[in-house]
Formats: structure tokens, sequence, C-alpha cells
């Protein structure tokens, strides 16, 4: 009973990483139909800059999510206006793809020539704080990490639903015409997404940083988890990427426990298959644009 | 000429800090004369195995630049020769890999060193094989790279079944004898024929194998396998895991204070880096250092391990781990039998003189069974355990430097 | 009608010109020859699928694995038979496993379009990667060693440049006879119009499905080769993501409108790469990106497109 509950506390921590680390992917994918595959490296470089903003400057990581999501804004905004929308523009669906493709082999190269590719991680004082509740172990970092994860993705809700630009966002994903004959400057829309969602990428990087040892090869991994993640729990919702989140942390702990670790990421990848051909928007998701 | 970017000066000061030293222009230019020889291969600079590529490479490229520019060069046949290298970077796809080898083949390069995993080493034996030319390497521990009767691949360690024997022999000297263990390793080439090795090697010695983990390649959580360690409680957990894993679980049994007399990694404890990360939480935590800079063996090209290392810290900084070792040995071992053989226009002879090699080097004894492998005894690791927030050899008696702490202490006293 | 026998004509022409060239060249070039067919056979594989019908799968690579773990599990049976049998036996054990699992996969994956179907097959690919590794019973993590099928007097590297050459000519004639045929009519109507083409009568299923099976079996076969030329496969190494992005990648640097795009665009990168780029130890991978980048926004219709506009241009004059 004890290693029930245990296991459905550690996956339902893990699944609260894996929702804020995908939040930014599903936000791109919804508004600009994009698979994004730059994302994991906004994640990535998130987990750099806390470890030189932690070990040069001896700030601590939560603290430096603020800053480093403010850096990420600004690369974001500038590698969507440079090479992310003149590619959507060629109206070839590979084509931005592909682009994004060339960005992350760009991106990889820098980080591994800057860092190399030695195995970092970061350490505050606090993670090795351990929390018991009755029989029930608890990792203070992991559960700090889910508590930040949960206040993001608050934060980017209500921006999304009450302000000007969110509404802007949102209408903008549901129709694209529609928003521009409401005089909606839709390259303006698209750049402001490509932004946040970068910024939350970067600082979902930060959380991660704190709990897992990360190299710039690591990129592919949260990419592809932020694919699973978006599909399972329905494309461009903040709710889909929650919802989506935890179920995969849960599945991911429940294999490992009554499987056998070595099938988790098969099981992981055989829902998001399973989600695809049952039901392919998703949990949460209404259909939308790239759908049809 | 995989070096002449490295010697722009705007790169060079980001090659310097990887490690990527270049050949000093200075060396350079006076052994200009000199006939060279020539090792080629190719490294993962790129892709899954770039962080350990560039670890190898500093280990070839410190030996090549101290025989240049300190020692003037190596006597072969009565002429002095430089040591010069032709690596290119594999990007840890074999493919690419052994497109890339044919090349320096076709050049008429004589003398392979290994690039990193065996999925990429072994396509590449295949040529050099058929070329007639030997390949020493230091990357490559798959059984089937020596299990399939090629002669002209001599590899560093023992194969990988046989790799942690050392540890399973060093925990049956414990005493009070420990009772129970659990085996956890990833489903890759290396780890998984380790880990059933080690498995059989337990049963051997009388030891009981509780449980155990087959793992993916790459992890990103384990609580649940630790959730079930804490209700076993075995003696001894024994993990046969990559250094960016053995990190991921000793942090995550730190975390969950979940207890065990004795943590093994197989990878990890050597870096400092994975030392500091776990701060006073690596205390205890056992590995097998394949090498260590602390070794005390003599050597014929630096005279001893110590002033290798020593050498190797004056002109890099990447961190001296075991792979620079391993990778500066290999070359050791050239010199050595091309010394033997007298010229450099033979590789079959350097072949046979490298099968007959029996020599202490900064490595430790070089001697390969006749399949090419590190002979388990004498090429066997050392047992290492972190003490003091250093890493200090508990087994074998000969190399000892600490008496094993064991039990260890529990995560919550620290 | 004539002008169709000039094209036939040149292209044995060409190809026997190919064949002829591992009399010449050192090994290393042979080798860099062979690279480029199998990633050309490779990218017109995963063209026959979405160039004709626009469904861009971003997980060819499972074919690739599924048919050099076909080989390789297959070779298994008959160790002792002739080479040349055995040779037979691993092509068409790659290309009946792929083309099986294909036609088994087909009817509920090409029911989505669009990102759908792309994430689809990348999750295809990643299932089939993790299984191949997972259970012991396809070996896929500790790898698998195939044995040398290339007679000893023959020279390994030309052997296999050879057999990559005619499957290639075999992928780019079945490509070719497609799109001359009511198939290729049909798959194309599908790419400008799904639903449109059904509205007109057009077996919009059946022929994507023919396409989708007829594309990874013959992506499967190659893969055998690519597993026979590499001696040795584990899961990581042909279930690689890199192989499926490299498809696609070759495909629209060369340029999606021809067939002749995905052959070009190999040559092309894996020239680059392998030649141009390959004693860079520290930079390629960034050169590799910003290539991509610039062809995709100044030659977004590939190296073929540019080559047809400038032919456009000169016409006008």
């Amino acid at each position: 009973m004890t290693a029930l509950v245990q296991t459905l506390v550690n996956g339902l921590l893990y699944g609260g990483i894996l929702s804020i680390a995908a939040v930014g992917f599903s936000l791109i994918f919804g508004v600009m139909s994009v698979i994004n595959l730059t994302h994991g490296i906004f994640v990535i470089g998130g987990a750099y800059g806390a470890l030189m903003a932690w070990s040069v400057l001896g700030i601590d990581p939560l603290l430096s999510i603020p800053p480093l999501m403010l850096v990420a804004f600004a690369l974001g905004w500038g590698c969507q206006r440079l090479v992310i929308q003149p590619a959507v523009e060629r109206g070839n669906p590979v084509a931005a793809l592909l682009v994004t493709f060339g960005f992350t082999l760009i991106a990889v190269n820098l980080l591994t020539v800057t860092f190399s590719s030695s195995v970092r991680s970061i350490s505050p004082s606090y993670s090795f704080i351990n929390l018991r509740v009755g029989d029930i172990s608890i990792d203070l970092v992991r559960l700090v990490a889910f508590a930040c994860g949960l206040a993001l993705i608050a934060i980017l809700g209500s921006f999304l639903r009450f302000s000007r630009w969110g509404r802007v966002i949102r209408a903008t994903a549901l129709s694209e015409l529609g928003a521009r004959l409401c005089g909606v400057d839709a390259r303006a829309v698209y750049a402001l997404t490509f932004a946040v969602a970068s910024a939350f990428a970067a600082a979902s990087g930060v959380l991660i940083g704190m709990m897992l040892p990360f190299t710039p090869a690591e990129e592919v991994t949260w990419t592809v988890y932020a694919f699973i993640v978006v599909t399972l729990g329905g494309v461009g919702s903040l709710g889909g990427a929650m919802l989506g989140g935890l179920l995969l942390g849960l599945v991911s702990t429940l294999t490992q426990t009554y499987l056998g670790a070595v099938y988790t990421n098969m099981v992981m990848f055989l829902i998001l298959l399973a989600t695809l051909l049952v039901r392919p928007n998703g949990i949460l998701g209404s259909a939308f644009k790239a759908s049809r | 000429m995989a070096y002449r970017i490295t010697r722009r000066g705007s790169i060079k000061a980001v090659s310097a800090t990887i490690g990527i030293g270049a050949l000093g222009a200075s060396g350079r230019a006076a052994a200009q004369t000199q006939p060279a020889v020539i090792f080629g291969g190719t490294i993962p600079f790129s892709g899954r195995w770039a962080e350990i590529g560039q670890s190898v490479h500093a280990g070839y490229q410190t030996v090549v630049k101290y025989v240049n520019e300190v020692k003037g060069g190596i006597d072969i046949g009565g002429k002095r020769h430089r040591l010069e290298l032709r690596l290119v970077d594999d990007a840890s796809d074999p493919q690419r890999a052994t497109t890339l080898l044919q090349k320096q083949i076709d050049d008429d390069v004589r003398f392979f060193l290994g690039s990193y995993s065996t999925p990429i080493i072994l396509p590449q034996v295949a040529l050099t094989e058929r070329a007639r030319k030997p390949m020493v390497q230091a990357g490559g521990g798959g059984d089937p790279i020596f299990t399939q009767g090629y002669k002209f691949v001599f590899g560093m360690y023992p194969r990988a079944s046989r790799s942690a024997f050392p540890a399973v022999d060093a925990f049956e000297a414990l005493s009070p004898k420990p009772q129970t263990v659990t085996v956890v390793y990833t489903n890759d080439p290396f780890s998984k024929p380790q880990g059933l090795g080690v498995i059989e090697r337990l049963k051997e010695k009388g030891m009981q194998v509780v449980k155990v983990f087959e793992l993916p390649a790459q992890l990103q959580d384990v609580s649940a396998v630790l959730t079930s360690v804490r209700e076993d409680a075995p003696d001894i957990v024994m993990c046969l895991t990559s250094d960016q894993n053995s990190l991921l679980i000793a942090r995550q049994m730190a975390q969950s204070r979940t207890d065990v007399k004795m943590l093994f990694t197989s990878l990890g404890p050597q870096a400092a880096s994975f030392r500091e990360a776990l701060g006073k939480y690596a205390g205890g935590i056992t590995c097998i250092s394949t090498w260590s800079p602390t070794f005390p063996y003599t050597d014929p090209i630096f005279g001893s391990t110590a002033k290798f290392a020593e050498y190797y810290r004056a002109n890099n900084t990447l961190p001296l781990i075991y792979h620079q070792g391993t990778a500066a040995a290999c070359i050791v071992a050239y010199v050595n039998a091309l010394q033997t053989v007298g010229r450099t226009d033979d590789p079959i002879a350097v072949r046979d003189a490298l099968a007959k090699l029996d020599i202490e080097s900064l490595y430790g004894r070089i001697k390969f069974t006749p399949q090419g492998d590190g002979d388990p005894v004498l090429m066997g690791s050392a047992v290492t355990q972190v003490q003091g927030g250093d890493i200090k050899v508990i087994a074998p008696e000969r190399l000892r430097e600490a008496a094993p702490q064991w039990p260890i202490e529990p995560w919550s006293k620290r | 009608m004539a002008r169709r026998i000039t094209i036939l004509l040149l292209a044995v022409l060409l190809i026997a010109a190919l064949a002829t060239l591992p009399f010449f060249l050192k090994a290393f070039y042979v080798r860099v020859g062979l690279s480029i067919f199998l990633s050309a056979g490779f990218a017109v594989c995963w063209w026959l699928l979405a160039g004709f019908t626009s469904y861009y799968s971003f997980g060819h690579t499972a074919f690739v694995g599924i048919g050099a773990f076909a080989a390789a599990l297959a070779l298994r049976a008959v160790p002792e038979a002739a080479p040349a049998l055995q040779l037979a036996w691993a092509l068409g054990a790659g290309l009946v496993v792929a083309g099986g699992i294909a036609m088994i996969i087909a009817w509920p994956i090409l029911r989505l379009r669009g990102h759908y179907f792309t994430i689809a097959m990348l999750a295809v690919a990643l299932v089939l990667g993790e299984a191949v590794a997972a259970f012991p019973i396809f070996g896929g993590s500790t790898g698998l060693a195939l044995p040398n099928l290339a007679p000893m007097s023959v020279r390994v590297e030309a052997f296999f440049y050879w057999i990559a050459l005619a499957l290639l000519a075999v992928v780019l004639a079945i490509a070719w006879a497609i799109s001359r045929s009511r198939l290729g009519y049909g798959l194309a109507a599908i790419r400008e119009d799904e639903d449109a083409a059904q509205m007109l009568g057009v077996p919009t299923t059946r022929f994507k499905v023919v396409a989708f099976v007829l594309s990874g079996a013959l992506t499967g076969s190659i893969g055998a080769v690519y597993a026979l030329n590499l001696g040795y496969i584990t899961s990581d190494s042909v279930f690689r993501g890199s192989l499926s992005l490299e498809m696609i990648v070759n495909s629209l640097v060369g340029g999606m409108g021809s067939i002749l795009g995905p052959v070009i665009g190999a040559a092309v990168m894996t020239g680059v790469t392998k030649l141009v780029l390959a004693d860079l130890l520290e930079y390629h991978l960034a050169i590799t990106g910003i290539l991509i980048i610039a062809v995709v926004l100044l030659a977004p219709d590939g190296i073929v497109g540019l080559w047809r506009r400038r032919r456009a241009r000169e016409a006008e004059r």
C-alpha cells in the first residue's frame, strides 16, 4: 500500500515537471501550428543559465528564473523574427520544422563548445532535504520545483485569459484569418507567442536543472517529452498540458514499479501512439487548425 | 589536417578550455624535419558520446604533445620520429565513422586509435582488420569486439562481461561479509553484459542477488526503483551505469534517504564534478577506477603516472579522469611496439609486437589476452571509494590507499 | 515517346557509368558513394509517400530499423547458406517484414492528417526502437552482429556500393513508374485536396495505403543493406531520429517537386558533410545547421527548384 502511495506521489511530482516543460511547446504548436524542435534547447539553455548564475554569481536557481525568462523571451523573439517567421511564410509545413532543426544544431554546437559536453548539475543547499509524511518520502527540491511549475502555469494561464495580448493570442490560435480581419497583426502575435513560450521553456529548464543532471545533448529528450505530453493532454490548452504531464508522470512511475523500468519509455511512447489513434485531439483538446 | 582550425587564434581560447590543446606552434616547427608516426581514427566530438570523446582526445593529445615538445620525438630504429594525430569527428554515428576511417586507410595511415562505444568501434574494426592494420583502443569493451576472431584490435579494458569482477571480489573480502545485493544496470551494449557478468560473479562468491533492475539507457527518474530498494533493504546496491545515470541515482537515493550499507556505481565518482555535485553525500560511494592519476606506476615515456598527471594538468583544464589515462596508454603501447619492431612501415609486425607486449606503463601493466582485450586479472580495475572528498583505492591490496569504509554512513547522519 | 526513350537510355548509361567508378576510385570515395546511395535510397522512399501525398513521416527510421533487425535475425536462421542466398534472404526479410508492419499500421495511422500523422510516425519509431531494445529476443540493446557476405574476390565497399546503387535504381524506377500511373495521379490529387479527391471518386484510402506500404517495404530492404554494411547494429544505431531527419532534410534540400530532388539533396548533403566538413572537429554541426536554414529560406523549392526557376527565367528572355 505504501509502495503504491509512494509511487503515485513520485509520479505526480515528476508529472508536474513534465507539465511545465511542455506548456511552451503546446503554445507554439497551438497558435502557430509549428512543430518547434528548438523547444528542448530553450529548456536546456535555461538549465545552463541557472548553472552560470549559481556557480559564478552565487544566485539561487529559483531567483534566477525571472531574469532568465527575460533573456529567453528576447532570444525567442529574435529567433522567431529572423528565421522562423520567414519559413512559416513559405507555407510549406515542413519548412518551419526544418528551420527549427537547423537552429537546434547550431545551438547545441555552441552550448557544447561553451560548456563542453560534460554532465552538469545544480545542487543548492536544500537539494538533499527530504520530507517525511508517515511512510511517504518526498524530495524537497522536487516539491519546490512542482510548486514553482504550478505557479508559472497559473501565471501563464491568467496572462492568456485576462490580458489583452493573451486574448489576441488565443484568437489567432482559433482562426488566423478571423483575427487578421479584426485588425490583429498576426506576425507580431507569432513573435510574442514564440517569445513567451521560450521564456517558459527556459524557466522549466531551471527547475529541471535543479533535479536532474544535464548535458547539451539532453535537449532531444525534452522536445520528445513535450510532444507526448501535449498530444496526450490536448494541443494548445494549458489544462491539457497540465493533465498530460501529470498522467505521463504517473504512467512513468507506475510502469517502473509494476512492469519494469526498462519498459518505461516504451509505454510512454505507446500511450502517445494510442492517444493519436483513438483521440487525436488529446484528452482536453479540441480540433485546431493544424488538423484540418 | 584536423587541427588546422584549432590553431587559429580566435578559436584557440575556446579549444584550450575544453581541452583540445593544439600542438604548440614552436614545438611543431622544431620537429617538422623529423619523420612522423601518424595515428588515425575518429572521435565522437559531437552527439551522444561527445563528453567522453573530449576526454579520450585529451589523453591522446597529451602523449603526442609531450613526446614532440618535451622529449623531442622518439627513437625508432635509430632515428628520431615525431608523433602526429589525425583524428576526425564521427559525431557518434557508426556509418559516418566507418566512411571517415576508410579515408585514412586509403591514405595509408597505418596505426589506429579508438573512438568510443562498441557500436562505433565494432564496424571500424571490421575495416582495420581487412586492411591488416592494428587498432589499439580504450573505448570499446563490448564482448563482440573480442569474440569474433579479430586479430588486429587491442583493448585496454577487460571485455564488458568481466570488467566489474574486481568490485565483486572486493565486496566478498569485506568483513562482515555482505549477504544481499541488488543489481541495477542500464539496457545498453556495455552495461548489460557488465551487469549480467556481475550477477554470475556474485552467485559464485556466495552472495545473494535480491533483485535485478534493468533500466532504460537514459534515466530521468528512479524513484520507483528506490521505493523497492527501501523495502528489500539489501546490504549493497550495485549500479552498472554511466556517470550521468549514476549521479541521478545517487542524488535520488540521498534525497529519499534510501540507506544501504554500500552503494556502488561503476562510473561517476571518478569525476570531481560528480563528487562536487553530491558534496558530503558522495562519501562512501564506491566505483571501479580503471585508472587513477594516483596509481604508483612507472612509465617508459613520462617516467611515472604522477608525472603524466602533472604534465596533463599543466596543459589542460578538462578534469583528468580515467579516459585520459587509458587513451594515453594506447599510444604508450604503440610506441613500445614500434620501438621493438624498429620501423614504422610494417603494421603487421607492430601488431605482433602488441600481441606480445608485457610492460608497465602509466596505466599499469599492459598485457593483452590472446583475444586482444585487457587481461582480467593483470589489467582489471582498482576498486575505489570516496573518502574525505577524494577517491581512495580500497582494493586490490597492492594499490590500497585506505581501508574500506563499511558500512557507509546513513544519509541523514551527514 | 521518343523523349521517354531518351530519358531511359540516359538513365541506363548513367547507372553503367556509376557502376564502373569503384574500379577507378579509392575506397574512401567508394564509401562516400555508398553513403550517398543509401541516403538517397532512404530519401526517395520517404519521398514516395511525402512527395506524392504530402504525408510527412517523421519516423521513417522505424522501417530502417525493422529492415535491419529483420535481416540480422533472419540471417541467424540460415548461417550455412551460400552468401548470395543469404543476401537475397536478408534483403527479402527486410522488405517483407517492414512491408508487413507498414501494412498493419497503415489503416489506423493514415486516418490521421497533417501534423498528427507526422507525430504518430515519430511515436511508431520510438515505440519500435524501445521495444527492440527492451525485449531480449530482439537483442537490440546488446546488439547483433551480421556476417560479411561480400565474396573474397570483391572489395567489400565496392560490393555494397553496387548493391546500394542497384537498389536506388529500383526505387527510382518504381517512383518514376508510379508518377506516370493512375496511382500517381490519384496520389497527387490527395496531395492537393484529399476531401475533393475522395468526392471525385479517387479511392484515397487504398491509394494512400499502397504508397505507405511501398515506401515502408523499400525502406526496409535498404535498411537491410545498411545493417549488412555496418556489420553490427544496436537499437540505438538503426532506430535513430537523425536518420528520419536526414531523409526529410535531403528531400527538402534537393527539392520536393521532382523524383530527382531527394537524390540530389542526398548527394549534396552527404558530400558536404563527409567531404567538406569532415575534418572540422568542432563546428561542423553548426555549419550544417546554417546550411539547412539557408536552403529553406533562400531556396524553398530546393536545388531542383532553383534550377527550374533559372530555366524559366532564361526561357522568358
